[in-house]
């Protein structure tokens, strides 16, 4: 089994994940962000939107992000993107993921192992 | 105006979380930001109360509790714990007593008792003889005192198990133990020397015991002292959930 390490952290880092992707496609600042979440997982995701900027300012100084000011719609906005640490991370959380989803997936549709028990 | 009070309301919390000014003012005024372009979305009473705004932004307590945990775990100390509590207290004790005892051979040189000048009945030279035992005492104490406190303080603020302090602690402990050090200030035609090194005999002396154990007690007082409010800053409520 290729997947043998249990991802505690993994299952706590789904915001990161998803600010990761957003970002790895353009600069965005917070609140449109907020709203990317919202529309790409068509409201399903809940969350305090005050909470996003910490996790930006995190994933900032472990230099997954990078931020700059710009100007947008006549104001001075702080922006982020992805650097090329963090397109890596990305890599490797939606690796995971797909990897987590598959199993839990096999596991719920009585994979394999689990229809010789049942039977 | 309601927006207003929340931002208000966030900045005590964050203070209260001993939150950095910069960090906090720029919170503040992304979170201002955010406000104004919600304000501007939506013209409905969510984004003119107090409440509304809660419902979107998170409570202020929550908001603040969530950026002290993120800020902390961000902290060079939280992400490389074995380097900072492991390896650097190794070195971080020895450059302590360098600085130390390079600070004592510059006043005894400011003193002129480095080129033995003065006479053994000279006043600087009795001053200086009488607070020989309290130079030697502070060499030994001092700097594992001092480091101990500071990797309590590193602990903290990147919001660490108590663990790694303790852990650092001990290192400091046993390192500063082993120490033994003597000064012999210039009389005469005899010349001043400062001995420093370690040693362990099987019936370690009175101040050895002392050099371990004030370490121990630095550690085990702040780990106690930090219990009331626990040692690690409290996990915020999950971030993000599913709707239904």
């Amino acid at each position: 089994m290729s997947a043998r390490k249990t991802n505690p952290a993994f299952l706590n880092g789904i915001p990161e994940m998803l600010l990761l992707e957003l970002l790895s496609r353009q600069a965005m600042h917070g609140y449109e962000l907020v709203q990317a979440i919202r529309a790409i997982s068509h409201g399903q995701l809940e969350f305090g939107e005050g909470c996003i900027y910490p996790i930006l300012h995190r994933l900032e100084s472990q230099k997954l992000l990078v931020a700059g000011k710009q100007t947008v719609a006549g104001r001075q906005r702080v922006v982020y993107r992805a650097t090329a640490k963090g397109k890596a991370q990305l890599a490797s959380s939606v690796d995971t993921w797909r990897r987590v989803v598959a199993a839990v997936t096999h596991a719920l549709n009585g994979g394999e192992h689990g229809r010789a028990a049942l039977a | 105006m309601d927006a207003q009070r929340w931002l208000s309301r966030f900045r005590i919390e964050l203070t209260r979380h001993r939150l950095p000014p910069h960090y906090v003012e720029r919170l503040a005024q992304e979170l201002s930001d955010h406000i104004h372009d919600f304000m501007e979305d939506r013209m409905s009473t969510d984004a003119k109360n107090l409440p509304g705004l809660s419902r979107h932004l998170g409570a202020p307590s929550r908001v603040a509790t969530e950026a002290a945990m993120e800020y902390r775990r961000g902290r060079f100390a939280a992400r490389h714990p074995i380097l900072m509590f492991v390896l650097t207290p190794i070195l971080t004790l020895p450059v302590l007593w360098a600085t130390y005892v390079i600070a004592i051979l510059l006043v005894a040189r400011i003193l002129g008792l480095e080129s033995g000048t003065l006479t053994s009945t000279g006043p600087v030279a009795d001053w200086a003889s009488a607070t020989m035992p309290f130079l030697i005492v502070g060499l030994l104490l001092m700097p594992s005192a001092l480091c101990a406190a500071l990797y309590c303080r590193l602990a903290d603020r990147a919001a660490l198990s108590w663990k790694w302090p303790l852990t650092a602690g001990t290192l400091i402990a046993v390192l500063g133990g082993l120490a033994v050090t003597n000064i012999v200030l210039p009389r005469g035609s005899i010349k001043g020397t400062v001995t420093f090194g370690f040693g362990l005999s099987s019936h370690p002396s009175a101040s050895q015991v002392l050099q371990f154990l004030l370490p121990m007690v630095i550690v085990g007082w702040t780990i106690w002292r930090r219990h009331g409010r626990s040692w690690t800053a409290p996990l915020g409520k999950q971030v993000m959930s599913a709707g239904s």
